[in-house]
């Protein structure tokens, strides 16, 4: 019996070698797209997971709130409020801090940057990262030890086994030599902490030179909370604003905009930090949720076309099944045979759709920035389900359809059974739904990658090209040799200009004042601040709209120059800035005069273009530019080349650094490269998507192949009357390509409204955005209707060129 | 062993009612050579349908040596086929993608008769009806007559005691038919119990008993003088 059903599946996969194969990879490809978006879904919400007890520790957020500003969640917290948390509340098991810095470390020659994390001393035992090596208790008991990770050890010693060994750390250019006390795992991907190659304890110095161990309104690092449970941590969150209110009343450095404090637990953060300022950004739990629903859709649309296919397939077998019960087969043996047979069909679908997830998720990492891993002892129950599942549903509706045949009729007529005029309007809706889905998805994903293309080629108000910016130059103790660097710099070869600057392409923090102007109705807004160099405008090739910029011959253009008793300086804002003061132009705004900080006076000298140094998804902010001709805190160094490749350049500037600076480590990247941050998410998802969407129009190819080799075959009879009353090929051709490409032309027609909303929706949260062409919709429509007529053609003109007399053989 | 007695057969179709088949009584004894003959629509395929259990009947009696089939369970029929049947078609009705000897071979598969012992009555019956040489072939590489001798070996490589065979010689020319009534009558000889419908007076008188039917009546039944 066995042997049978297998020699009969064979047969029938070896003469319907094409059908039996769309049918087995498409359901592959489905299974395949639903494995591998589980395994994105199951990563991204696994974050933390693998720290032990992550649920219960929480971190503790700030979220400020100025007036006229929307409120602003941060990652970091005061340190100050650790102690009294405490103390206040005897829920919290316990509690740690950390604030990572990138440092230099040397061992010898090596030398490099590297993220160190300072932290109170019980850290490993609060978050207890997986130790390979060394005592966790013991690991930060000294001021002078250091816990590293495997691979900075391999970096530095050569080997893991560093235990003992010694590393130099310059702070703020003071050395300071680490015993190594513990070597750490190397920290997974799927985590919330900010990357750490180094733990080491915070040191007097430092807490004095920290601002946020005294101050409640600066935050530098993370501080991280310890539970007993959910409800622990539930209670202390609502009583948090009166924490606030009661211990930073009238305590130094009370924060001037509003402070909240909240907890997140870990094991959420990576949803939650979505619009978080966090040191890993979050993933919107929504774009989760729609990867597991086109998962499931991309699995059940898989199904449905399978389980159609090998429906149609034993409406036309319905014969077959008839003399087999003349024969004597029972409806149980029948039974056991469609599911031995179906099984086995998706038993191979299943085996090549695991093989196909191997194969993709690589790719899928490399395309969407994830670091996913199949984990066997998972996969494998899960896709035997949905074998059995698979297989059942699409044995059993046959089984049960065909045993319903009596064999007297199916067998005494020539004919073949019509299986249901239900079944055949069910199969049209099917590949309807599926074609809707296809056509809509790829809308988006062409809009989607459009408007990627678009954020990286948009005008960001300065020019990226042969831009570099070296983020080692602000470190503290060089702003005195500031200038010195630069000149060095200047004259590197193909270099063009050097300026330096506060803030830069993908600043880490931007500070805000709120300014105000004689006769100006409403609350004062809030500017960036940017401080800048010499030629800083010239560097950037920002546009001046009206007045001047910055130069030396001006007295009140450099804050150097200007006693701070004057409080008067020249000042050039932003087009943004202009609109946001009220003036009705920029050649408006220019000799006129705003407050800023400390009742200073700012007189606007110029006006310039608008600069876009941060996400193409935030409006612009008004902002106003003050001239420093000497060093000054935060600076990066911008340098302009023309003419020489890139990786040459960076060298040239390094050698040139290294031989100034022999001791600080080079850090630099291309403006492009720094801002690729912003677009890169979204050329990702356009990526992913693009797979997606073929997949999908691909599967939806495959359902109306098998709807179109479905009634072709039954239709053989009816086309070879038609030709023998006198249908010419090309009319019997002309009627079925149309009847078959009917769905996909109603499918469009409910696809676009569709398409429409959603890309409307995800344009508006682009501050740039490129327009919703009605091309978009046309150029899908249509190639989808192609798409449709080439997968239909070829049984259309097989079926139309038949020769009648072939057609009706027997009948 | 058969007996029939008060069989109709009414077919209802939304308001129209057929009667295929009108009191029927009729007994065929082991051995028997029975040709059916009538006008088209008279019912004989209905009654061979009956006769083969892949049709029941509306109301009366179908006895089969002691047992009463009109009661038994259709899984009970199945095997009731499987063992005592076999039933050759006007159209073949061979699977088109099991080669000859498989489909041949699925007169047994739902027997449990070990392989080597099905893979020996399969080449004997093939043997029989002369078409071993076509072992490995589709039917649609066999002509009409080699399929209709396809399925003949099929119906008998079970061995059974009954077999049915509906206008086995419809579709074929005299030569192939006058062979397909050869191996018939040979059948019969070695014992088997034959009931066949056929349009062919010639082929008719080749069996030893005539039944000529009317509007779903047994008309006359007559032995042919040998
Ligand atoms: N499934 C059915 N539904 C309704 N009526 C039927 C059905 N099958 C047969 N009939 C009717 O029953 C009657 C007998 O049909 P049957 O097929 O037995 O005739 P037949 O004698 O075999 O004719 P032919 O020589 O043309 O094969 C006919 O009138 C036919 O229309
Ligand atoms: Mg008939």
């Amino acid at each position: 019996m066995l042997s049978h059903t297998l020699v009969t599946l064979y047969r029938s996969l070896a003469r319907h070698r094409l059908f039996a194969a769309l049918n087995v990879l498409g359901l592959a490809a489905g299974i395949a797209v639903f494995l591998v978006l589980t395994l994105i879904v199951q990563y991204e919400s696994g974050f933390d997971r693998w720290l032990p007890d992550a649920s219960n520790i929480y971190r503790l957020d700030s979220t400020w709130t100025f007036p006229g500003n929307a409120p602003y969640e941060d990652a970091d917290s005061t340190f100050v409020a650790m102690q009294p948390l405490l103390a206040d509340y005897p829920q919290i098991r316990a509690a740690t801090r950390m604030m990572p810095r990138s440092r230099p470390v040397s061992v010898g020659a090596t030398i490099a940057s590297e993220s160190v994390a300072y932290v109170d001393p019980n850290f490993l035992n609060v978050v207890r990262l997986k130790l390979a090596e060394g005592d966790r208790d013991q690991a930060l008991s000294n001021p002078a030890s250091v816990a590293i990770t495997a691979t900075t050890a391999q970096k530095y010693f050569g080997t893991t086994k560093a235990l003992g060994r010694i590393l130099t750390i310059s702070e703020d250019g003071t050395k300071r030599s680490l015993t190594v006390t513990a070597i750490l795992q190397d920290l997974p991907h799927d985590t919330t902490l900010s990357p750490i190659n180094l733990i080491t304890r915070f040191t007097p110095s430092i807490e004095q030179a920290t601002r946020a161990f005294t101050n409640w309104g600066s935050a530098s690092g993370y501080t991280y909370l310890k539970f007993a449970n959910r409800t622990d941590a539930r209670s202390v969150q609502a009583d948090l604003p009166s924490f606030v209110a009661r211990r930073s009343a009238d305590a130094k450095g009370r924060p001037e905009g509003g402070l909240s404090l909240s907890l997140v637990a870990l094991t959420d953060a990576h949803f939650h930090d979505v619009a978080v300022d966090a040191p890993i950004p979050g993933v919107d739990r929504r774009v989760v949720f729609s990867l597991a629903a086109i998962g499931l859709l991309a699995l059940v649309m898989a199904a449905i076309n399978y389980v159609n296919l090998a429906t149609a397939r034993s409406d036309l077998r319905a014969r077959e099944v008839a003399l087999r019960k003349v024969m004597g087969a029972t409806r149980r043996m029948l039974l056991l045979h469609f599911l031995a047979e179906a099984m086995a069909m998706v038993a191979v679908a299943a085996l090549i759709g695991l093989a196909l997830t191997e194969l993709a998720v690589p790719v899928v990492n490399a395309l969407g920035g994830w670091a996913v891993r199949i984990n066997y002892a998972q996969i494998v129950p899960l896709v035997l389900i949905l074998v059995i599942l698979l297989g059942g549903v699409a044995g059993f509706y046959p089984a049960i359809l065909l045993a319903a045949y009596r064999p007297a009729v199916v067998l005494a007529s020539s004919r073949t059974p019509s299986g249901g005029r239900m079944g055949t309007r069910l199969r049209g809706l099917l590949v309807l739904i599926q074609f809707v889905g296809a056509i809509s998805f790829a809308i988006c994903t062409l809009v989607i990658d459009r408007q990627a293309a678009f954020l990286r080629a948009a005008d960001r108000g300065f020019n990226r090209d042969g831009l570099i910016i070296v983020e080692s130059l602000q470190a503290p103790e060089l702003v005195s040799r500031q200038n010195v660097i630069l000149d060095a710099f200047r004259r590197v070869p193909g270099v063009v200009a050097v300026t330096q600057s506060d803030r830069e392409p993908d600043s880490e923090d931007t500070s805000t004042t709120n300014v105000g102007r004689p006769g100006l109705i409403g609350p004062e807004p809030h500017f960036i601040h940017e401080t800048v160099g010499r030629d800083y405008f010239h560097t950037y090739g920002v546009r001046l709209l009206a007045g001047r910029l910055f130069d030396e011959a001006h007295r009140n253009d450099d804050l150097r120059g200007i006693s701070w008793d004057d409080r008067s300086f020249n000042t050039v804002i932003n087009e943004t800035g202009v609109e946001a003061l009220g003036f009705r132009s920029p050649e408006d705004a220019v000799g006129q005069t705003m407050t800023g900080d400390s009742h200073s006076r700012l007189t606007i000298i110029g006006v310039v273009a608008d600069v876009r140094f941060m996400s193409p998804r935030d409006p612009i902010a008004p902002q106003y530019y003050m001239y420093n001709s000497h060093g000054f805190a935060d600076a990066q160094a911008a340098i302009r080349s023309q003419g020489v490749a890139r990786a040459e350049m960076m060298q040239r500037l390094q050698t040139a650094w290294r031989t100034l600076l022999p001791d600080v480590p080079f850090v630099a990247d291309t403006a492009d490269g720094r801002l690729s941050e912003f677009y890169k998410p979204d050329e990702q998802r356009a990526r992913l998507f693009s797979a997606g969407a073929i997949l999908a129009v691909g599967i939806a190819c495959l359902g109306l192949y098998g709807l179109a080799s479905f009634s072709t075959t039954r239709r053989i009879k009816e086309i070879g009357i038609r030709k023998t009353l006198g249908a010419s090929t090309r009319d019997v051709l002309a009627l079925l390509i149309f009847q078959f490409v009917r769905p996909v032309l109603i499918a469009n027609l409910i696809a676009w409204p569709l398409a429409w909303g959603a890309m409307r929706g995800f344009l508006a949260g682009f501050d740039q955005r490129i327009p919703l062409s009605p091309l978009y919709f046309i150029a899908v429509g249509l190639g989808a209707l192609g798409l449709a007529i080439i997968t239909v053609l070829s049984q259309a003109v097989s079926v139309a060129r038949a020769e009648p007399s072939r057609a009706l053989r027997y009948e | 062993m058969i007996f029939l007695s008060g069989l109709n057969r009414l077919y209802r179709s939304d308001d129209v009612e057929t009667t295929a088949l009108r009191s029927i009584d009729l007994q065929i004894d082991a051995g028997e050579f029975v040709a059916i003959m009538g006008p088209s629509g008279c019912g004989k395929s209905t009654l061979l349908n009956i006769l083969g259990t892949i049709d029941r009947p509306t109301s009366g009696q179908y006895r089969f040596g002691d047992t009463d089939l009109t009661t038994l369970p259709e899984a009970a029929l199945a095997i009731f086929r499987r063992n005592h049947l076999g039933y050759v078609f006007q159209s073949f009705n061979l699977i088109d993608d099991l080669t000859i000897e498989e489909n041949i071979e699925l007169g047994l598969v739902y027997r449990k008769i070990p392989r080597q012992a099905r893979r020996e009555k399969v080449a004997a019956s093939m043997d029989r009806v002369g078409i071993a040489h076509r072992a490995r072939h589709y039917p649609n590489q066999l002509s009409g007559g080699q399929q209709q001798r396809a399925a003949i070996a099929r119906a008998i490589v079970g061995n059974p005691q009954l077999i049915l065979a509906d206008e086995p010689t419809g579709n074929l020319d005299t030569e192939n038919g006058a062979q397909v009534m050869d191996i018939l009558a040979g059948l019969n000889a070695e014992g088997a119990t034959i009931v066949m419908v056929t349009h062919s007076p010639s082929h008719a008188d080749i069996a030893r008993r005539r039944i000529d039917m009317l509007d779903g009546r047994v008309v006359i039944s007559v032995r042919n003088a040998i």
